[in-house]
């Protein structure tokens, strides 16, 4: 040691990061500190003193590491400064709040020659958490001082000063025997093995054991540093037994934690959680139970989520009335017609649509928010991984399929993070099938008009289908895509129940909310103009227009599937913009006007509200046929955009595309024709 | 312990930090310092679900709904992942 106790005694703070290592190094030293470089390096050194009973301190600021293995040059240089026998006393901090990670470092320190004692500090957190240290039955199986201490509390730093004068003092080591123990169970006998060809006196401050667990751990640098100390054949020995080894740092990694658990069986001491929520998640996370409550869940959701919905749907209702004033105004002031029959049929079937759509994101955005807010929407991804693996995905496919319910797009983009490319393309393919944000905009819509108070059922309905139809969609693309080897194991750490933080949920929920609007705005004014002006005449003969025609003559066709030529371009529209398709509606059934006499023949008038007209147009069942078609079909250009991207892939993006056309034919072919014997 | 805990994970399940400490009958603290430990090991990667990262890719930046996109949410409620380095398999 080149420091003496009546000199300048040293003081090395030893910690991990966070562990609040800074805040007692200035605590201790106020203004007294140099900071520069560690010699040869670019990592900052702090020193500094206080003055004591006489006497200087000089207090020493290690840097930051995890453990005092050689996995950054900021570990080796504390285990270097410890080894050289500079500090007098080492100064072990463990964030009291969480001892099992924060007492690693100790295990890891444990074998070093050189007197420590150890701060268990963040007491005051760790007893907001409702844990408490028995410091003085630890301090007997450890040997050493221990100090139950919040560092950023300076008024009480007299117990640091105390333990640091009994250290220097008695100069005890950390009791390692029962850590020994443990080694000496690492298989083959390896630890052993190693022992008798070290030098018994160890190197530096560094023991015999100590040296034998790093090479153990696969430590380049202190297989070098032996390499001088030893004779040849021994350092030709200790490479054999060293080959031998497959994942050391398991091996003794386990014997560490195995010791700081032993260590705190019965010195630590922690309040039991709430136990009722405690019951509650331990049935959330149940492999068995947890899956039909997280479905019973999520279909009350849905079902809940009409209710704020409604006044906002009825407020939309109300929108189309507004025609006839409108008219009448326009009239009185001799405006167009044509301007007349836009502002009638374009403007006001637009914001019915969006004002009417936005209820139930807002209601379902509300309700899912909350639940995810609170922290159970984290337990439904992870009781449902067993379906993932019984569909061929990897586990943490749950996320983007989760994110897929917001937007494909982004469900499509977060498949980046599944390393197979087979697994990538199989998570798009499936990420389709998840009804996003703007299929939940349209359908409640469609539904309410429909099927009234049985709204709900249709939404439980695609639920089921969605569920039969990734089934069958993983049948169709896993069995060229996916070998079983590709699924990894996963661990989760689900975030723990929390109250929600109302404020930022309904700022999330107006901000989403709003995004949806706006974009429905401008994609159904759009498409609606669009078709406006195809379906527009000004002689009132609408079925001399090109769209009239070609509408009828596919109509044969598309009727076997339940689509008026109506509907069927609607359906079409639904692949560039799932708005898209309402614009469409609006258009093509309002027109002008005139396209509805036309169509239906029953002499439609230019007041009926868009409702009114479509209820007289469509069955029940070509109204169920559409919703299916539209719900299953692509979802939007940009996610077939996305899906190219991220496979890279023409002809897979393309398979993907048509067999969405084809199922969601199919779908609505089956929706028709079962509903068709119901209704 | 960790040679159980690794054999657990090569299964290909996923598992709950609480159901993996109840399985090698250890504290969840202490399966969260197995998971650090593992980490700084190289054994085990976090699966990182950027959102800042996935945000305005595909030309997606003005695309409305998707939490990918919402910052203000990333990563908050969603489950921590990790997954077992393939050279462990």
């Amino acid at each position: 040691m080149t420091a003496t106790l009546t000199n300048q005694p040293t003081i090395a703070l030893l910690g991990q990061p966070n562990s609040g290592k800074s805040t007692l190094f200035n605590g201790l030293t106020g203004a007294r500190q140099r900071v520069g470089n560690w010699p040869g390096k670019t990592v900052e050194k702090k020193e500094g003193h206080y003055d004591r009973n006489g006497l200087r301190y000089r207090v020493v600021d290690l840097p930051g590491s995890y453990s005092l293995s050689a996995n950054s040059e900021e570990e080796i240089i504390t285990r270097d400064y410890i080894a050289s026998g500079q500090a007098d006393v080492v100064c072990i901090l463990a964030d009291s709040s969480q001892l099992s990670r924060s007492l690693f470092m100790l295990a890891d320190y444990a074998g070093m020659e050189c007197p420590a004692i150890l701060l268990l500090n963040l007491m005051d957190i760790a007893e907001s958490q409702g844990k408490s240290v028995d410091a003085e039955k630890l301090e007997k199986k450890l040997g050493i001082p221990i100090v139950p201490f919040v560092a950023a509390d300076r008024k009480k730093y007299d117990v640091f000063y105390a333990a640091v004068e009994r250290a220097l003092d008695e100069k005890k080591l950390v009791n390692a025997d029962s850590l020994l123990e443990n080694f000496h169970t690492i298989e083959n006998g390896v630890f052993e093995k190693l022992l008798e060809l070290l030098p018994n006196e160890g190197l530096e401050s560094y023991s015999a054991h100590w040296l034998a667990i790093k090479l153990i751990e696969g430590d380049i640098a202190i297989l070098e540093k032996i390499k001088s100390t030893l004779s040849e054949d021994n350092y030709r020995q200790i490479q054999s037994i060293l080959s031998s080894i497959k994942n050391g740092a398991l091996h003794t990694g386990g014997c560490k934690f195995k010791w700081v658990d032993e260590l705190l069986s019965d010195t630590f001491v922690k309040k039991q959680e709430r136990p009722l929520l405690s019951k509650f998640d331990r049935l959330a996370t149940h492999r068995r139970f947890g899956k039909p409550l997280a479905i019973l869940i999520i279909l009350l959701g849905l079902v809940a989520s009409f209710i704020p919905a409604a006044p906002i749907m009825f407020a939309g209702g109300l929108i189309p009335k507004l025609g006839e004033p409108i008219a009448n105004a326009l009239s009185a002031i001799s405006a167009p017609q044509m301007l007349t029959d836009f502002i009638n049929h374009v403007i006001l079937n637009t914001l019915y649509f969006a004002v009417a759509m936005i209820g139930f994101v807002f209601g379902v955005n509300l309700v899912f928010g909350f639940l995810e807010e609170i922290g159970y929407m984290a337990r439904v991804s992870y009781v449902f991984d067993g379906t993932m693996a019984k569909l061929g995905l990897q586990g943490k496919a749950v996320m983007p399929l989760v994110v897929s319910f917001g937007c494909t797009i982004g469900g499509a983009a977060g498949t980046r993070v599944i390393d197979s490319w087979a697994q990538r393309v199989l998570t798009i393919a499936l990420a389709w099938v998840v009804p996003c944000a703007a299929t939940w905009a349209i359908v409640p819509v469609l539904s309410s008009l429909f099927f009234g108070a049985w709204a709900p059922l249709i939404i439980v309905a695609i639920f089921l289908v969605a569920g039969i139809h990734m089934m069958i969609t993983a049948k169709v693309f896993g069995s060229k895509l996916i070998r079983d080897e590709d699924r990894a194991g996963l661990i989760m750490e689900l975030p723990p129940y929390h109250k929600p933080r109302w404020k930022a949920l309904f700022r999330s929920i107006f901000v989403r909310t709003w995004d949806i609007l706006s974009r429905a705005l401008k994609v159904i004014l759009i498409v609606s103009t669009v078709f406006w002006l195809l379906t527009y005449s000004a002689s009132g003969s609408p079925d001399k227009t090109l769209l009239y025609r070609f509408g009828r003559a596919i109509e044969p066709a598309t009727i076997i599937f339940g689509f008026t030529w109506q509907t069927f371009l609607a359906y079409l529209a639904s692949m560039l913009s799932k708005e898209a398709a309402l614009g469409v509606l609006g258009t093509l059934y309002l027109g002008a006007g005139t396209l509805f006499s036309a169509t239906v023949g029953s002499g439609g008038e230019m007041a009926a509200g868009l409702s009114s007209v479509l209820l007289t147009s469509l069955t029940p069942p070509t109204a169920l046929a559409f919703i299916f078609a539209v719900t299953f079909n692509a979802p939007c250009l940009m996610a077939i955009t996305s899906t190219y991207q991220e496979t890279r892939s023409l002809k897979w993006t393309l398979r993907i595309l048509g067999y969405y056309f084809a199922t969601s034919l199919i779908l609505a072919f089956l929706a028709y024709h079962i509903a068709s014997l119901i209704f | 312990m960790f040679t159980k805990f690794i054999r657990l994970m090569n299964n290909g399940k996923s598992r709950s930090l609480f159901e993996i400490s109840e399985l090698l009958g250890i504290s969840p603290e202490t399966a969260e310092a197995f998971i650090e430990y593992l980490s700084r090991k190289k054994m085990l990667s976090r699966v990182i679900y950027n959102a800042e990262e996935l945000c305005g890719s595909n030309g997606c930046s003005h695309c409305s709904g998707c939490k990918g996109c919402d910052k203000s949410q990333s990563g908050k409620n969603v489950p921590k992942i990790w997954e077992l380095n393939k050279k462990l398999n």
